[in-house]
Order: structure tokens, then sequence, then C-alpha cells
């Protein structure tokens, strides 16, 4: 368990010494700002003094200093005074990869742990002493403090940018004027093994997560082994499958065979093979002293392909054997090179797409409830495959029929998004859309305030699916990207507990951003939305209404479970804010999305209703609380196909929005009788509650409006049922003043309470 | 099964601090690291024996987030005991105490019997709350206080039960009004026999004030 937090890569700066004054962020902040030009830098965000005493500057004892001591205690440093020791090269891996300024660099990772973004740029050396990262990247990233080294990794790429252990770290502090920025010191081994030290900087949401991260840092330093010996490697971020590629150099020396000399041909496979190993072995990487333009040109295009070998394979040049080899020598390597790095591309291409679809295949490793026949596929092949689908109108019943025989499973994802396309043109008004238009791409380059709620249920969303289990393996970097986009997207929800399950199933289907418009939609237009905001008022009128259904549907196993008090909230609240995919199977959690996207939320009262009511006999079985309560959540969930089948079948079949809209009324009015106000109130107190009505009335009578643009739509535009929404939009009109309201609502729950009578 | 007393618990604290491995390691003696999240409240129960009673414990876990609270305060009513917990490695869920508290105050009968749980204990290397800090809450709140490990059950079982002894020693001196439902304790139907003033029926029948 490592802790986690999401930071802002700032940029890195090459410092004189191992330490420095906390002052030393704000000047790289600065200098930062300075060398992108004025406009673009970080802004201070605190307007407060120079609070110096309450900052914190950890520094650390190195790694010879016998232990951390004194000098990690809170303290100011003023002056950057070195303390003399000097840093051991002992222990330490000689570099051999010598970099031409002029090359970018070939590989994801160097012998440094840095990414190439974090390279220092080619040209003048002394500007590149600061080095501001692009505004234009994505620079977030997750910021982790282990037991002897810290990590960061990019949720963008899905790699581990910066790994450094503890003893390479000298400084730590947090910006003074900055407050939300903090930064630490780290020794780097460049060209001809000599030592750097780079202040890098990072900027959080707020002051108190940098607090955080100091408290976390100072902790983990004052108690690591002071020499660490056992690298942890982040197998599961790099997800490199070592067999595969060594199936793959396999295949691709077989199919290059035939079109290579062979000797050629043998000192390629032999260098494959060994630098595969972490073996040495020569290369020559100075082209451009040669003046081979075109082969040069040939190179860089190459390397800008990609992240090629990955990471943990470094290649070692070895300086010398280059000497003694003569220019034609030198050409025959070079071609070498670069069939090598063709090869290497090659694999990483054929790995990707390998992974790709693997990764694919255990999404999907769910079993299907609703097994689609071969003339379901077929139509759903037909309308998918539409040209210009998105704005052809299909017709609703063909839509529904198909939705009820059966989706295929690998067409699922593109199934959902055909379906909200067709919800989208069957809709005459515009729907409520967020009033933050940010496209996905530009959120995820923005930190959210919500990092540590979204950061803690990652290892807790479907904790046991395989594509989801990794610690910040693909399937939970996927999930916190979406979930922190959405966030903030809609900072009024922000992240609520629920989310993340719905977001997972969506995951499951489709590529990440494609996920994330469904989750909009899902949110927006399809209703699931309110249910999530902060006061959770929406999901307790659900709860109500349920509760109602059930006393309408199946009277005995209501009254059964009022006489032990189970209400509800008690089993059904997960059901709502996961749509059943946080205790149900998947296949089952599928089909009601499907549902879901075609009827929008009321299928989650009905499918709760048809489960109910199916397990009726069963529950009325159990007569105490914990067994009622233990059969709804664990093993009504493990119910079998067929009443998997059953259920859904009947889902297709209900209609229960008239119930639905008149036990909301029910319940507000239930409320405001509750709270009604008593007699002895003074003038002034009575005005005070008069404004909390109205206020909360203002508010229930924009959630109406919504309701009311979308049931119009779901329910179809007859005349009838124009005419049964006629209430509602008075209702909406009086909502202004209370005490009217109070009288119209009570006319409406009669009138609803004889219809039902009758 | 036949019980004296039936004591209603509910846990709350900060998201994270481990309250649902609580539960589980008191009802089952086992310990889930990576588990699914509670949305809305979980349930357990657990028989225990206090000075020679069958005492049921009926445990409700709630969800930590915020947005929850308005869910979960329907359970402080019906409680007799409260595990507030927070994290010894997280600062922040220390810090929260107090709104907690005062949630739990507003919202619980003036007799529940609060204990503080500083959880994680297991984790020394990583403790940002020293123990010192929790007693001195503790003390300052009048509530009881224990250092837990969900992870190794280390007081866990201390935990829950101490919270019953201190409940059982009010209802001896009577400050417990055991025959008001709302205040967490349930007479079992063993004990209402030979209490006449109870009919051991009437405590199953009586419903909820509703849902909302």
């Amino acid at each position: 368990m490592t802790k986690r937090f999401e930071v802002l890569f700032c940029g890195r700066v090459t410092v004189a010494h191992k330490k420095a004054p906390p002052a030393l962020i704000d000047e790289c902040i600065e200098k930062f700002s300075q060398s992108r030009g004025t406009e673009g830098g970080a802004k201070p965000v605190s307007s407060g003094g120079f609070v110096s005493g309450l900052r914190r500057a950890l520094t650390f004892p190195l790694a010879l200093n016998g232990k951390p001591g004194d000098e990690e205690q809170d303290a100011v440093r003023e002056g950057g005074q070195d303390r003399g020791r000097e840093w051991a090269p002992a222990g330490e891996r000689p570099m051999f990869f010598k970099r031409d300024p002029s090359f970018p660099c070939l590989e994801a990772l160097d012998e440094n742990g840095l990414s190439p973004e974090l390279h220092t740029p080619p040209g003048d050396p002394r500007a590149a002493g600061v080095q501001p990262a692009s505004l234009q990247e994505n620079r977030t990233m997750l910021f982790m403090v282990g037991r002897s080294q810290i990590f960061l990794v990019s949720p963008d790429t899905k790699k581990v940018s910066i790994e450094k252990s503890f003893r390479e770290i000298s400084f730590c502090s947090q910006g003074i004027r900055h407050v939300d920025h903090f930064g630490f010191i780290c020794r780097e081994t460049v060209e001809g093994g000599s030592c750097t030290f780079i202040c890098y900087v990072f900027q959080c949401t707020d002051e108190a997560l940098v607090d955080e991260i100091m408290l976390t840092l100072k902790q983990a330093f004052s108690v690591a082994p002071i020499i660490i010996m056992n690298k942890v490697h982040f197998q599961n971020i790099l997800f490199i499958k070592k067999k595969r590629v060594y199936c793959l150099i396999l295949y691709h020396f077989f199919t290059v065979m035939h079109c290579l000399p062979p000797s050629l041909f043998f000192t390629l496979f032999s260098s494959l093979i060994l630098s595969h190993l972490g073996l040495s072995f020569p290369v020559p990487f100075s082209i451009s002293e040669r003046g081979d333009s075109s082969l040069e040109g040939r190179v860089l295009s190459l390397s800008q392909g990609g992240a090629v070998g990955g990471g943990d394979r470094p290649l070692g040049v070895v300086p010398e054997e280059r000497k003694r080899r003569g220019q034609a020598d030198l050409r025959e390597l070079w071609r070498k090179a670069i069939l090598q790095q063709i090869l290497l591309l090659r694999m990483e291409r054929e790995n990707n797409k390998i992974q790709a679809s693997e990764s694919k295949r255990l999404r999907l490793d769910y079993e299907e409830i609703t097994p689609c026949l071969k003339d379901v596929t077929l139509v759903w092949e037909g309308m998918l495959g539409t040209p210009a689908r998105s704005t052809v109108k299909f017709n609703r019943d063909t839509i529904h029929t198909a939705v009820g025989q059966g989706v295929p499973r690998q067409f699922r994802g593109e199934v959902w998004k055909f379906l909200s396309e067709q919800y989208l043109l069957s809709q005459t008004v515009p729907s409520r859309t967020p009033a933050n238009n940010t496209p996905y791409k530009e959120l995820l380059k923005q930190l959210t305030s919500q990092q540590h709620a979204i950061l803690i249920d990652l290892g807790r969303t479907f904790p046991t699916h395989p594509y989801f289990q990794a610690q910040l393996g693909a399937g939970q970097l996927s999930l916190y990207n979406l979930l922190k986009a959405y966030s903030l997207l809609d900072p009024e929800v922000g992240y609520c507990q629920g989310l993340s399950f719905i977001a997972g199933v969506l995951l499951l289907h489709m590529g990440e951003e494609e996920a994330f418009n469904m989750l909009k939609f899902l949110m927006y237009d399809m209703g699931l939305r309110k249910q999530y905001r902060p006061d959770m008022i929406i999901l307790q009128i659900q709860m109500y209404q349920l509760s109602r259904l059930l006393h309408d549907y199946h009277r005995d196993l209501y009254v059964h479970l009022e006489q032990q008090e189970i209400g509800p909230s008690l089993y059904a609240a997960p059901w709502f804010l996961t749509a059943f995919a946080s205790h149900f199977p998947l296949g089952f959690v599928a089909r009601v999305f499907d549902m879901l996207f075609l009827q929008g939320a009321e299928v989650i009262f009905k499918v709760s209703l048809s489960l109910l009511g199916s397990h009726k006999p069963l529950i009325l079985q159990h007569d105490s609380l914990e067994t009622i309560v233990d059969f709804i959540k664990t093993t009504l969930p493990n119910l079998g196909l067929v009443q998997m089948e059953k259920t859904i079948n009947q889902v297709c079949e209900m209609d229960i929005s008239k119930q639905l809209q008149a036990y909301e009324v029910e319940y507000h009015v239930l409320q405001d009788e509750l709270c009604d106000m008593p007699a002895h109130l003074n003038q002034s107190q009575r005005a005070a509650q008069l404004e909390r009505t109205n206020q909360s009335l203002r508010q229930q009578n924009l959630d109406l409006l919504e309701e009311l643009q979308v049931n119009k739509l779901t329910c179809g535009h007859t005349h009838t049922h124009t005419l049964s929404l006629q209430p509602w939009v008075e209702l909406v009109c009086f909502c202004r003043f209370p005490r009217p309201v109070c009288v119209a609502w009570r006319a409406v729950l009669k009138a609803s309470s004889n219809q039902r009578g009758s | 099964m036949a019980y004296a007393y039936l004591f209603k618990y509910i846990i709350i604290g900060d998201t994270g601090v481990g309250k649902s491995c609580l539960l589980l390691q008191f009802t089952d003696k086992r310990f889930q690291p990576v588990h699914d999240l509670t949305i809305g409240v979980e349930f357990g129960a657990r028989m225990i024996t206090i000075d020679g009673k069958q005492i049921k414990l009926q445990i409700w876990d709630t969800a930590g987030q915020e947005s929850f609270r308005s869910i979960t305060r329907s359970y402080y009513r019906g409680a007799a005991g409260a595990l507030l917990v927070y994290d010894i490695t997280r600062r922040d869920t220390f810090n929260h105490l107090t709104t907690w508290l005062e949630d739990a105050r507003q919202h619980s009968n003036s007799n529940m019997v609060i204990m503080l749980i500083g959880n994680k204990s297991d984790l020394e290397s990583r403790r940002e709350v020293k123990k010192e800090e929790g007693e001195a809450f503790a003390r300052e709140h009048g509530l009881i206080f224990m250092e837990t490990s969900a992870k190794t059950a280390s007081n866990v079982e201390e935990a829950f039960i101490n919270t019953a002894k201190e409940i059982y020693e009010k209802i001896q001196e009577g400050v417990f009004d055991i025959n008001n439902e709302a205040n967490g304790i349930k007479i079992g139907p063993q004990h209402a026999a030979t209490n006449s003033t109870l009919s051991g029926s009437q405590g199953g029948q009586q419903a909820g004030g509703g849902c909302c």
C-alpha cells in the first residue's frame, strides 16, 4: 500500500547543490514562467505573506550518513549551504549510454527513469538548466511514496515517468509563496558519469495536499532503511509481457530471414537477443559527425515514432570499440542499427495490437445472459454499419425489439453509442448539457480536488475483475482518468461513490474517451446525475418511490420487510448508485445497461421491483432482519441465468412512469407536512422558515423542469401523455410561492390516489 | 438465537479508514485487503457474552463519503453504541473527528456510547497521528479510546466488547431506558420472559418511522 497523490509536473531545474533554501521552489517557478514567457507561467495562488516559519523544508541525510536525524526537522535553511558531504558513487551502476545532443532519445525511459518529455532538450546547455514542462502536454502525474522509493506515474501514457530511490533524494520543500507547490532535489548521473543535482517541481490542487505530501515524505524518509538494495519495479504499469516479446522476436526473426544476408542476419539476431537480455552491444550513435544526412533523417523519423523497446532494455554502448572500427564497419553497423530499429518498431506495433486484443478479450470475459442469435446479430450489424449513422433515425420499435432479443457482447459498446445517438435524434428540445464544454483530453491535463476520494476507490471498484485488479494497472489508470475528467466537468457532483462502477462498466466496453461521452450521456441525458448530488435528496426520494411501488405490487413482501424495519435504503442504495454493477454478475449488469441506454434511469426501479418480486417467496421464508438482509445482499445477486433473463424480459414490458411521478409528489407533500410550521413561531422565525422552504421549492422546481423534459421525450409524444403532464406544468408555474403549491400538490395527490383507488 | 439483550452499533468515520474491515474482522475473524466499496449501509451481527449474559451486537457499517451522511444519519437514531474510526496513517481523518462527533451527537440519543478507534495500528512506520493525540481527543470529548488493526485483529474484539460493556453498565445503572427501542437496545426473548412488563412479541412488530 503506497500513498498516492495527484500532482502536476511543472518542470525541472539543474541546481548547484544537493540542498537548498526553501525559497528555491519559488525561484524555480519564477524561472519556469520567465522561460515560458510572462503569460503562460503558473501564478502564485497564495496572496499571503512570507510565512516562512510554517513551511516545511526537509533535507535528508544521504546514503553514507548514519541515521536520519536532526536535519530533517522542520527547518528553513537560508543560503543553501552544502553540508560538506559528497555523494558516494559507490553502488551506482555506471552509465554507458552516450547521448548525442542532436538525437532524440530512443526509449521510453532512460537509466535515470526519465521519460522523454523530461529530458534535456537539445541546444544551449546553459538554457537547459531550466526546463519548464510543456503546457500543451498532459503533465499530471500520480505521485507515489513507497517504502524506499518515490514514483511518478503518468495516467496519460500509463507509464512510470520518474522513479527515484530515497537515497537519491537530498532535499524536499514546499513553496513559500507558492504554497500549492513542492519540489525535491535529486542526484542524477549525466554523461561521463558525473553527478548533477536536479530540482523537480510539482503543483497540487491546494496547500493541504502539499502539507500531506510533505508529512508523508517526512515520515517515509525517517523510517526508510538507509541502504536499499531491492528495487521495486512496477511491472503492472509497464505491463510488458516478456514471453510475448520473445515470441515476437522469433516471429520477426523468421520473417526477415529471407531478405537479409546471412552474416548480417546472424549479428542482428544475436544483438537483439543480447540487448533484450540487458547486455551491451556496439551501436554507433554519432552518425551526425559523418554527415550522412539521408540516414540521419530516417533515423530521426523512426525514433520519433514512439517509445521504442520499452523501458527495461537499455541499449549499452561501449565507446572504445567504436574507435577501432573503420568507416565501412561503421556504415555496416549503422545499417544494422536501423534494421533493428525497424524491427523493434514493428514488434512494438505487433505487441500493442496483441495487447489491445487481449485486453478486449479480458474486459469482455463475462457470461452473456441473452445469447444473441445470428439473425439478431445481423440486424445489429446492419444498424451499426449504416453510413452516417448518427444522423439516421431508426424505427423505435425495431430498436426496442432488437435490444429485447439481445445485444452481441462484442458490439455492446457500439450499440450503447448507437442508442445514445438515437435518443439524441428523437429529442425535440435540446438536452441539458453540462455548462463546462472542455474536451476530455483537456480535462485530463487539470488537477482535481477529488483526487484522494477517487484514488482510494480505484482498488475497491471491481476488485476481483482481471482488468481492474492490478494496482495502478491500465484498467485502474483509465478509471482514474475517466472519474477525474467527470469530476472536473461537473463540480457539483464531483466524485460520488458508486460512479466508479458505472464508469468501470463503460470502460469494459469502449475506450476512455468514448466511455467519458457515454458517462456524460447517462448522467445528463438519461437522468442518473441527480441521484449523486451532494444532498442525496433525490436518492432518498427514489427509496421512497421504491417502497411505494413495493407496496403497490407486492403488498405482502412490503409488510414483511416493514415488520423487520428493512427500508430500501438498506439494500437498494447500491442498486441505484451503481446500476447493479457493484453486486451482480457482469452479464446481468450489461443487460441492465442495455435497458438503461434505451429507457433511462427508470429501468433501475423496474429491475429492482422485478428482482424483489421474483424472489418474494424466498424472502418471505426468512423472518429475521439479518437473514433477510443477507439474502437480499448476497444470495439474490447470484441469481441464475434463467432468472436473469426473465427479469430483463419483465423489465422490457413494465411501465411505471405514472406511479413514479405521483410518488415523487407524495414524498414532497409528506415532507412539507412534516415540517409544517408550528404556531408558536415568531414573525422572523416564520420568515426564515418560509425563506428556506421557498429555496428548496425553487430547487425542486428546477428538478421538475428537468424531469418534465425527460419524461416528455422518453414516453413519446402522444396527446394523452401531454394531457397527463398538464398538472405538472401548472405545478411548475406555481412553485415560486410555497403556499399555493402545497394546495396544488394536495389536489394532485388526491387526484392520483383516486386514480389508484379506482 | 436466544439473547438477553440486543445492542445496535453504528460504525462511522472518513472513507478508507477501515470501517468495513473492522466489521469483517469482528464478525468473520478475517481480513480482506481488497473488498467492494460500501455504498450506503452494510450490516453485520455477532453474539458476545458479558457478565454471563448473551448479548447480540447488530452493527451498521456506513459509507464514509460526505454526501452519504444524509442517508446514514437515519441510522444514528436507533444506535446504542458508535465506533468512530480514524486512520492513524492519515492525519486528515483525525482532523475530521470533530465534525463526525458533532453529527453523531446531534442525531443520536444522548446516552449513546462512543468509542474512538485509531485503526491501522499495524502500519507503525507510516503513523501520522500519535497514540497520545487520540487519547487526548477521547479524554476531551468523553469517549473511550483504542488503537486497533483490522489486519492483525489486534484490539478488534476488545473495541467492540468494551463498548458493549460500557452500554451494559449504563443499563445496570439505569441510565438507558431499555423499554424505548429508539435507544438501540432490545430485550431478547430469553430475558423478556422474566420481565413481566414487556411482552416479547411487541419488540418485533414495532415498525419504524417510515423512509422519509
